[in-house]
């Protein structure tokens, strides 16, 4: 995971300056402006709520739900400091998977009146081809990294904790799992620029 | 945040375990929803786990298959140099018979039918002949010229082992425990029969069944005994860490603290930190730690379905079958209160419970319950549906063999 470079400030405020613009569009009723919010930040929404609720069809329908909830915002105006768009984005997101999770309620009473949004086919397709990549990565590692994967990702343990029980030094668990978190991510970095 | 922070402190992966503060975790949110490249790593990680986790029963059963392997190759050692110091030792007490034929303790007859079933006998090694089942201990024992028979009682709380070796006075045969292939001569019971190895070879990670052959009252045939055996063998159910922050729908009905941001408040709060040591007492397989602890987590919160479920399959791996049916009758009380997720048929714990409790059943020779239960597992939804209907098949083809035999039995 250390191998990519971070992102240079600069990328950042630029990222900024997009924001900005996009949420004055999105206010002045342009709907092209919608649907490329929708594409900017679709994944990420997915990825909070995925990790918020760890359901996925739950976090499917909340990314929806979040996304619509947005838009309604944006176009009435709501968000004061369009510089700080990311954290308005989370923010709802926050709240309406809270909600969620304590009312269990898996649909909300949001709706948009003609372009409710819906699943991407080719987001879908996209994220079996991430899965089935995976699993391949997986299938080449030797037992010993999948256990490390496991007992770290999975299980929660920290690298101590591994290393005690595989009878392997702390450093060699660090570097095993880094290397094959690191496989994966640049595959993944791969096919996402494919 | 800056990207630095995310590689450095590996945030990914503490996020998606639910190891970051709330401040932390809005920080992350925020960040990954500006920057595509950490975006990709969270997904990355992400995906991995999930993958992980579905996996996460075969990576565990593959590496308890190469831990058994490394048992059993030193296990295979040992019993080679016994056999090996048991040779010697029939050698000796033959040298020094024939030197000195009037003082010495002759070998029974019997003997040679012992060594006949040594493991050098030409039979395949099987279940029903293995050394351990025909060997003589006494027998094999009194070729050494220096063991005479104890004078001891053979009997009571305590008895000896019958024998004592090198003459000694004073001192009880009980502490010359004489081991042979892991059993030794020592009484397990009280004032009763020496306790036999069990004959059959349970596969790694089984138990077998506390006394399937002695407290079923159904059973008539040897085949039928088998069958039951097999049938009331205990597979560890999985468990799979999902993270201290879990908020699946399931774990949500269970530590509403946890969900609310407010744990150690709710009585399953005070029970978690109990439960999670018990589960990991649990996946090492250390069965009777996780039976403690679980039994502490049970006292702060009774009706914890997750808690009563392992701490009736705990002891169900411990040949507790009597002990294990009130915790998972629990879940299923539990369960059976909650309408809303009887209603929806939501409950993940119902169909293990009652499949497990059928297992308890068939072990203590309840087979009228055993099959209600397993009626029960097979008609609910999950991944034991296709077991619980193969067992119930098989369980009916018993009970249906055996009613013709047994026309008195108490479980028609």
């Amino acid at each position: 995971m250390q191998e990519e470079p971070p992102v240079a400030a600069a990328t950042m405020s630029e990222a900024n300056a997009a924001a900005v613009v996009l949420a004055q569009r999105i206010l002045a009723g342009d709907r092209s402006a919608e649907d490329e919010l929708v594409s900017t930040y679709h994944r990420g929404v997915f990825v909070i709520a995925m990790a918020r609720t760890r359901d996925r069809d739950a976090a499917l329908d909340l990314t929806q739900e979040i996304l619509i909830a947005i838009l309604k915002a944006l176009r009435s105006g709501q968000l004061r400091e369009s510089a700080k768009l990311a954290a308005f984005i989370q923010g709802a997101a926050r709240n309406l998977i809270n909600n969620y999770l304590r009312t269990k309620a898996h649909h909300a009473e949001v709706e948009l009146d003609d372009e409710a949004y819906s699943a991407d086919p080719v987001e879908e397709l996209e994220s079996l081809e991430r899965r089935r990549l995976v699993q391949r990565e997986l299938e080449s590692f030797s037992i010993t990294d999948r256990q490390i994967l496991l007992l770290s990702l999975v299980d929660g343990h920290s690298l101590a904790e591994v290393a005690q029980r595989l009878n392997l030094s702390h450093e060699a668990v660090r570097a095993r799992k880094s290397r094959a978190v690191r496989k994966i991510t640049k595959k993944f970095a791969r096919m996402s620029q494919t | 945040m800056q990207c630095q922070e995310l590689h450095r402190d590996e945030l990914a992966e503490k996020y998606l375990n639910g190891q970051l503060d709330p401040a932390a975790q809005d920080g992350f949110e925020v960040h990954i929803l500006e920057c595509v490249r950490c975006l990709r790593q969270v997904e990355a990680v992400q995906t991995l786990r999930q993958e992980l986790d579905e996996r996460a029963h075969q990576i565990r059963a593959y590496s308890q298959v190469e831990h058994s392997r490394f048992h059993w190759k030193w296990v295979t050692v040992a019993t080679f140099s016994l056999v090996i110091c048991g040779l010697g030792a029939i050698e000796l007490g033959r040298m020094k018979s024939s030197k000195s034929a009037g003082t010495h303790v002759s070998a029974p007859a019997s003997a040679a039918s012992s060594a006949s079933s040594s493991p050098s006998s030409s039979a395949p090694l099987t279940a029903d002949n293995r050394p351990v089942n025909s060997r003589n201990y006494i027998n094999f024992t009194l070729n050494e010229s220096r063991v005479t028979r104890d004078k001891a009682l053979s009997t009571g709380s305590s008895p000896g082992t019958g024998l004592n070796l090198k003459g000694q006075k004073g001192q009880r045969a009980r502490s010359n425990l004489v081991t042979v292939d892991g059993a030794d001569a020592t009484d397990n019971s009280v004032n009763g029969v020496r306790s036999s190895v069990s004959p059959a070879v349970a596969p790694s990670g089984e138990v077998p069944p506390a006394s399937a052959k002695s407290q079923t009252p159904e059973i008539g045939s040897d085949e039928t005994a088998k069958e039951l055996f097999r049938l009331g063998t205990v597979q560890p159910p999985p468990y799979t860490f999902s993270g201290f922050a879990s908020s699946s729908g399931h774990r949500a009905s269970l530590d509403p603290g946890a969900l609310s941001g407010k744990p150690g408040r709710s009585p399953n709060s005070q029970a978690r930190p109990f439960f999670r040591d018990a589960m990991d007492a649990y996946v090492d397989k250390r069965y009777a730690d996780a039976t403690d602890l679980l039994e502490q987590a049970a006292k702060a919160a009774p009706n914890a379905a997750d808690v009563n479920f392992y701490l009736g399959v705990c002891r169900l791996l411990q040949a507790k079958p009597t002990d294990s049916i009130a915790p998972l009758q629990a879940v299923l009380v539990n369960v059976n209160a909650n309408a809303e997720a009887k209603a929806n048929d939501t409950s993940p714990w119902a169909q293990a419970a009652h499949f497990y409790l059928a297992k308890a059943y068939i072990q203590i020779g309840d087979l009228a319950d055993a099959e209600a239960q397993l009626q029960s597992a097979a008609t609910l939804t999950g991944r034991l549906s296709a077991e619980a209907s193969s067992e119930l098949t098989r369980l009916q083809a018993v009970r249906a063999r055996e009613k013709p035999q047994s026309p008195g039995s108490p479980n028609p």
